[in-house]
């Protein structure tokens, strides 16, 4: 049950009257049922996985507040070793394996690989993050456990946020699970202009441009450097699209019920460094790292040799969260990397900008920062969206290749897209950058939800739009959002 | 970090009194959107079966004989022809392999705007399984009513369904694949069909020998179509029109047991039933330049069966047509011969 679907939309509104029909009592129930029903849409068996990890989160949470035989760190390793080797069974063990085969045949030692044939259960690192979040969020005394098995258990599987995020936090969400949402027609407002934009960007711009992404990465030796820089490029808005349309249907879906999503971006790509590309990007990732990995690390209160180490870890393993591939970790390292070298290079630059009087907090410069982030964050992009290691070794080189073959692109056949279609991408692209800056430094959304003109012309246009060129219909394959994987 | 932020809570209150009638704008100005989408990209029927939006072109009240049925109906029949013979007005409203259940739904939608004295039907529809693939090319081009909302519901499922509820998923994406022509020749509509419903084919494939044609065998399929072979002879008796079960000549036949029952049950109706197979040899048809396909008719076999069924009609007792469109027809005489003189028959081994 895709959020781009009409069934999900059915789901959602049958879900929302249900609610506010509902006693409160049961409300939290229904919810409950319901998320389930959502990811048995997906896979019913491993729902039971699911309701194992939350189990033993519960019990652990329960046992960490209680300090049960006076050992409260035992139940929170407990936890973490329980669901991270659940996590690392169905996510990392064929890769592990790959890697160590790999490793020992380099050697001369040729074993044959070991490899197990299970799929991936939907969004299984969003509600493992989530619910460990909560078992750390008990030890450091942050919140009480739960004591209600039902509402931990919605906690951790809430459908809108279910299985792309936003990674929620105990303290965010409990208190709201406990409250009683009155019904106010403003909460469906507010709810409906989220999920129309995230629909807005998902089908529009996500799905039309997934199918020149595919070409061009898909077969990575029929393509010039050009066609590869445009393609990466293209995905740069992909990704972005896919993930914060996902993020908004979330958040639009859940406003309906009266919760309230954290915020996932923030224009990610008007960010001025990668460190601030970070805080505007897949924030609930970011802020779990932070407060669950970085600072237990000794994040920046350390030595200057172990704080890059503390950065270089921290978005290794982010890398490693997202996918079971060399791609997803080199991904990761190199962000880790882009901000290790910022850093090391801080003092120079600073010097750099007093001898050359250039003040820095020049417009310009925030353009060139801007540009200069966009850039290597797509050179990052390519790993973490070409099928094999060697495939983005050969993008790269290709690219690079451009400098002395030029740049060359054929648009007529190149893309598997029209013309008019690669024009209407390129529009589509600019109202969005336009209307997310509105959206994240002008609060467009809440301005334009004051009046009733405006908000019903924006529905409109919303859906025409969606209407006329979203990806959907016969003879169209959906596309997953690209984070279901994950 | 922003780990916090939560979708504004706005103060202003949403008052249902403003939004109701917006959201009736919204939904009207969608509807409006969609028609005017699918007006633009919808790409014309103009040959194949299924050209409702010629059809309507026809003025009121003007043909005499209505022909439905299966590509056997619209690969066969040449209206004009049979005009040109007998001044009888006729009219193919038929489908691909239409069942009778959507053939029933033509027959009503056609009596609209038409009162036919005869309507003839042809029979091999009575074998059609309702699973075919041709049911999107019936029904989406029927004017929207009960006549096409109760087929797409019994006679469809899963996407198709929606396909024909909703045809905007099927058309959408081609609002960057049609040229400017094409718009602009959608934006103006249909006119009346030159060919009256007829499908021109020049192609000949030569035909070695009669062979049987195989249909489904489903028992519940044949008593379905039979059931609404009777409920157009039931209207048609009581409207005062006659109804004729026919099967088009071919090489390609049912086998006689399946065509006796055919001719017993229809006719146990209350209808008419003619096998053209059963004159096969007075239609002159040459087996090395007449014949589309195993199954159909090119434009000369065409000519050929509608001439003769002309001359049938016209033994049956039909006379010409009081309140034709003549100068329609004259038009439609002089296109066809047109079509003909510049026509190069293709021959595929």
């Amino acid at each position: 049950m895709n959020f781009n679907s009409l069934i999900y939309l059915c789901f959602l509104a049958l879900n929302v009257i249900l609610y506010y029909i509902l006693p409160p009592k049961i409300r939290n129930y229904q919810l409950l049922a319901a998320s389930y029903l959502f990811y048995m849409c997906w896979s019913p068996k491993y729902s039971l996985l699911m309701l194992l990890s939350t189990l033993i989160t519960y019990v652990c949470g329960l046992l960490v507040d209680r300090s049960a035989l006076g050992k409260r760190k035992l139940w929170l390793v407990l936890s973490f070793v329980s669901n991270l080797a659940i996590l690392f069974f169905f996510k990392y063990f064929n890769f592990t394996a790959d890697i160590i085969t790999r490793t020992l045949n380099f050697v001369g030692l040729h074993l044959q690989p070991t490899t197990l044939n299970v799929l991936l259960p939907v969004g299984i690192s969003f509600y493992t993050f989530q619910a460990l979040g909560y078992t750390v969020d008990v030890y450091r005394k942050d919140i009480q456990a739960e004591r209600n098995f039902a509402d931990y258990a919605l906690f951790v599987s809430f459908f809108p946020q279910l299985v792309a995020g936003p990674i929620e936090r105990s303290g965010n969400m409990f208190h709201q699970l406990k409250e009683y949402h009155p019904f106010r027609l403003e909460n469906i407002r507010d709810g409906i202009l989220p999920i129309l934009w995230g629909l807005f960007k998902k089908m529009v711009l996500a799905d039309n441009l997934a199918v020149a992404v595919n070409t061009v990465y898909n077969a990575p030796g029929e393509h010039s450097g050009g066609e590869f820089i445009i393609a990466t490029l293209a995905f740069a808005i992909q990704i972005y699209c896919d993930f914060s349309a996902y993020s908004d249907i979330a958040r639009g879906s859940a406003k309906m019920m009266g919760f309230d999503l954290m915020k996932n971006f923030h224009c990610p790509y008007l960010a001025v460094s990668i460190q601030d590309f970070w805080r505007r990007w897949h924030i609930s990732l970011s802020s779990w790292f932070k407060d669950y990995l970085y600072f237990p690390l000794g994040g920046s209160r350390c030595s200057k040799a172990h704080h890059l180490l503390n950065i270089m870890i921290v978005f290794t393993v982010s890398g490693l969260w997202h996918g079971a591939a060399l791609t997803f970790v080199i991904w990761g390292i190199l962000n880790g990397l882009y901000q290790v070298v910022s850093k090391l290079l801080d003092p120079l630059r600073k010097k750099l900008f007093t001898l050359l009087h250039i003040r820095d907090g020049a417009g310009w410069l925030h353009i060139l920062r801007v540009l200069i982030t966009f850039c290597l964050t797509c050179i990052a992009w390519i790993f973490f969206r070409a099928n094999t290691l060697s495939d983005a070794l050969h993008i790269l080189h290709a690219i690079l290749g451009t400098v002395k073959h030029g740049f060359i692109v054929d648009f007529s056949t190149s893309f598997s897209l029209s013309a008019y279609a690669l024009l209407m991408v390129l529009v589509c692209t600019v109202v969005l950058l336009v209307a997310d800056w509105f959206i994240s430094e002008k609060d467009l959304a809440g301005k334009i939800n004051q009046y009733v003109v405006p908000r019903y012309a924006v529905y409109f246009i919303l859906i025409a739009v969606i209407l006329l060129f979203g990806s959907y219909g016969a003879g169209y394959d959906p596309q997953d959002f690209v984070y279901f994987q994950f | 970090m922003e780990n916090n932020k939560t979708l504004r809570e706005t103060p202003h209150p949403v008052l249902l009194k403003k939004e109701l009638p917006a959201l009736l704008c919204l939904l009207l100005a969608l509807a409006l959107f969609c028609c005017m989408v699918l007006r633009i990209l919808t790409p014309k029927r103009m040959d194949y079966g299924a050209v409702w939006g010629m059809y309507g072109e026809e003025k009121e009240n003007t043909i005499d004989i209505l022909f439905y049925g299966s590509s056997l109906t619209y690969c066969d029949i040449i209206p004009s022809e049979i005009y040109k013979n007998t001044g009888i007005a006729t009219f193919i409203m038929a489908g691909p392999e239409q069942t009778m259940p959507v053939t029933y739904r033509y027959f009503l939608e056609s009596l609209k705007t038409q009162s036919p004295k005869a309507v003839f039907i042809e029979a091999t529809g009575m074998l059609y399984d309702r699973s075919n693939r041709s049911i999107k090319a019936n029904l989406m081009y029927m004017p929207w009513g009960l006549n096409r909302l109760i087929p797409t519901i019994q006679e469809t499922k899963g996407e198709e369904r929606i396909e024909l509820l909703f045809p905007m998923y099927s058309y959408h994406d081609r609002w960057d694949k049609a040229g400017i022509e094409e718009i602009r020749s959608n934006l103006h509509g249909y006119d009346a069909d030159l060919l009256a419903g007829y499908t021109f084919l020049t192609t000949a494939e030569p035909i070695i020998e009669i062979t049987e044609r195989t249909f489904s065998e489903d028992p519940d399929n044949y008593s379905r179509n039979l059931a609404y072979a009777e409920k157009i002879v039931e209207r048609c008796l009581t409207d005062g029109i006659k109804p004729v079960f026919f099967i088009s000549p071919t090489s390609a036949r049912m086998n006689s047991d399946i065509r006796n029952k055919l001719e017993e049950d229809l006719t146990a109706l209350g209808a008419t039933f003619v096998d053209f197979n059963d004159d096969f040899e007075m239609l002159s048809l040459d087996f090395s330049t007449d014949f589309y396909d195993k199954l159909h008719l090119n434009c000369l076999g065409a000519e050929k069966f509608s001439q003769y069924l002309a001359e049938k009609l016209t033994e049956w007792g039909y006379t010409e047509t009081e309140c034709s469109d003549k100068e329609l027809w004259e038009e439609r005489i002089a296109h066809y011969s047109s079509l003909r003189e510049g026509m190069t028959l293709s021959t595929e081994s």
